[in-house]
């Protein structure tokens, strides 16, 4: 079974880095690769105030998206596997290198640097979350170019691409712990017998997990404005 | 529909459970055939593009409402990797008191050589020194693949100086006098500047009127530099003509004194270009009437 950390060479799509002096064919590829020729520099806990020290949320947002001295990326992955979310990752990125431009000029070194990012992360997770829970209150119809956003509950699960976005929302709303269970057997594609194990569930604590979460997935019902509510309300991520 | 035995990504009790529940009335899970997970979606990729479908309509604007920011951005770096390209020992014609582009980014030390920002350059150092490797040229190619997406977002007039420069590194002289004359009707400091890239371009051609004429007008500039006084002297010694240079020598000798050591600069340029007095130049420098001057310490020192 393939794991996250190991994908399979065709599934490693155009973001394996490029040797140095290598190009993309794709333009839009190549700015990237020439933007970030190095790994990202940390950013140590006195420096944040040469970071933010910035004219505009403009001019920070360019610093921050550049080479990511933030280390934003790896964040954004660590809460997706903390919090067992299933969220586009680049969006989650995006919103919150955005959320950072726009508070990184107010921060004033409490709380500390790591964890300021990573609540800024959360917080980025949460607003995609609840905007999702919106358009759904709304009864919008998921627009095509919106499907890949959700592609991932079509691959894993086969839900259809118009019932995508229902079935994220339903499966965020699920339990933490009935999550993990769901992200460990889908994304690192672990046994039930491995995640009871791992994360020290009985086994039929386990399947009754992944259970939960399968039904959640298959409650089409538009969501309430208790849901959002009880989105707000909550802990996670 | 008929579900498969297997599952691309799950093990096989997972996928049982997933059968199951799938069996169940209402059930909306395996409606479609599942497919390999796409990773790219699981980690945080770097191209960003304003077209890309999961932008929301506020993400999509702030790409596509700051082009120009990005664009100055890609500048910025174009310059100051063709500046790293060069070395420490390379200057260029880039001021910081009239070239906001560099101002605007953060330096990072360990890239940017000191002197990239508040010192000045001659564009043959940088010829001399991307002839000595191949990687060098190939640097030069990327940096020229970063301004050119640069100048697909926006047009600058800094970009058509810094192709100039990026052809001279290239040895394409021809195509930098051409985007250094087109650079001449911007104004301002890019005038100056056009004007000083065309006279190093010129001499690096031989030919030294040519030379001597664009340093002149550099000279002239309302952001006019000592240097440009002194390479008008310079080439004009190369022609003889020595009402030229006693103008520009006088021209410099009005920037007064300075903490900068022009002098070592003068010499450190000539000596990394191999320059050669011609031997009209060799009558000129010979002249007692020019002793004294920063052009006759220059020459005597040369070997």
């Amino acid at each position: 079974m393939t794991r996250p950390s190991d994908p399979p060479e065709h599934n490693r799509g155009p973001l394996a880095p490029m040797p140095v002096g290598e190009l993309r064919d794709d333009g839009a590829l190549q700015v990237q690769d020439l933007l970030i020729p190095a790994p990202p520099p940390l950013v140590g806990p006195s420096d944040w105030r040469a970071l933010f020290d910035a004219e505009d949320s403009r001019e920070l947002l360019e610093r921050l998206a550049h080479r990511d001295p933030l280390c934003l990326r790896s964040r954004v992955l660590r809460v997706c596997r903390d919090q067992a979310l299933i969220l586009h990752a680049d969006r989650l990125l995006l919103r919150a290198l955005a959320l950072c431009a726009h508070r990184g000029r107010l921060y004033g070194g409490s709380p500390p640097l790591s964890r300021w990012c990573d609540d800024i992360v959360a917080a980025a997770a949460r607003d995609l979350m609840s905007e999702d829970i919106e358009v759904e209150l709304d009864g919008e119809p998921v627009i095509e170019e919106d499907f890949v956003l959700y592609r991932m509950f079509v691959e894993l699960y086969g839900v259809e691409p118009a019932l995508s976005r229902i079935a994220s929302v339903r499966f965020h709303a699920c339990e933490l712990a009935a999550r993990r269970v769901a992200w460990s057997a889908s994304i690192e594609g672990r046994s039930l017998a491995e995640i009871a194990t791992t994360q020290a569930l009985g086994a039929e604590a386990a399947d009754a997990h992944l259970r939960a979460c399968l039904r959640a997935l298959s409650d089409t019902r538009r969501p309430s404005w208790k849901d959002l509510a009880a989105h707000h309300g909550e802990d996670v991520p | 529909m008929t579900h498969p035995t297997t599952h691309p990504e799950l093990s096989e009790d997972v996928y049982a459970v997933l059968l199951d529940i799938a069996k169940e009335p209402d059930s909306v899970l395996l409606s479609s055939e599942p497919r390999r997970l796409s990773r790219e979606l699981l980690t945080p990729s770097d191209p960003i593009r304003a077209t890309a479908s999961f932008l929301t309509s506020a993400e999509r604007h702030l790409l596509t409402a700051h082009r120009d920011e990005v664009g100055r951005w890609l500048l910025n770096i174009a310059i100051e990797d063709l500046t790293h390209v060069a070395g420490s020992g390379t200057r260029f014609h880039w001021h910081k008191r009239g070239h906001t582009e560099l101002e605007r980014r953060p330096l990072r030390r360990d890239r940017l050589p000191s002197t990239a920002v508040d010192s000045r350059g001659r564009t043959w150092t940088l010829a001399h020194w991307v002839d000595q490797t191949t990687d060098s040229r190939r640097e030069i190619e990327r940096i020229r693949t970063l301004a050119v997406i640069s100048m697909r977002l926006t047009r600058r007039p800094a970009l058509q100086i810094f192709f100039g420069q990026l052809d001279v590194a290239q040895e394409h002289l021809k195509s930098a006098r051409r985007r250094f004359f087109e650079a001449l009707q911007y104004g301002g400091l890019y005038t100056k500047l056009a004007n000083e890239w065309l006279g190093a371009t010129a001499a690096l051609c031989g030919d030294f009127a040519g030379a001597a004429r664009a340093y002149a007008a550099a000279a002239h500039c309302s952001w006019a530099t000592p240097e440009s006084s002194f390479f008008w002297a310079l080439n004009s010694a190369q022609l003889g003509k020595l009402d030229d240079v006693r103008e520009g020598l006088a021209q410099l000798a009005d920037f007064g004194p300075s903490d900068y050591d022009y002098l070592g600069y003068y010499r450190a340029v000539l000596n990394a270009t191999s320059w050669k007095p011609t031997s009209a130049c060799k009558k000129v420098a010979a002249l007692d009437q020019l002793n004294g001057t920063v052009l006759h310490e220059v020459l005597e020192g040369h070997p």
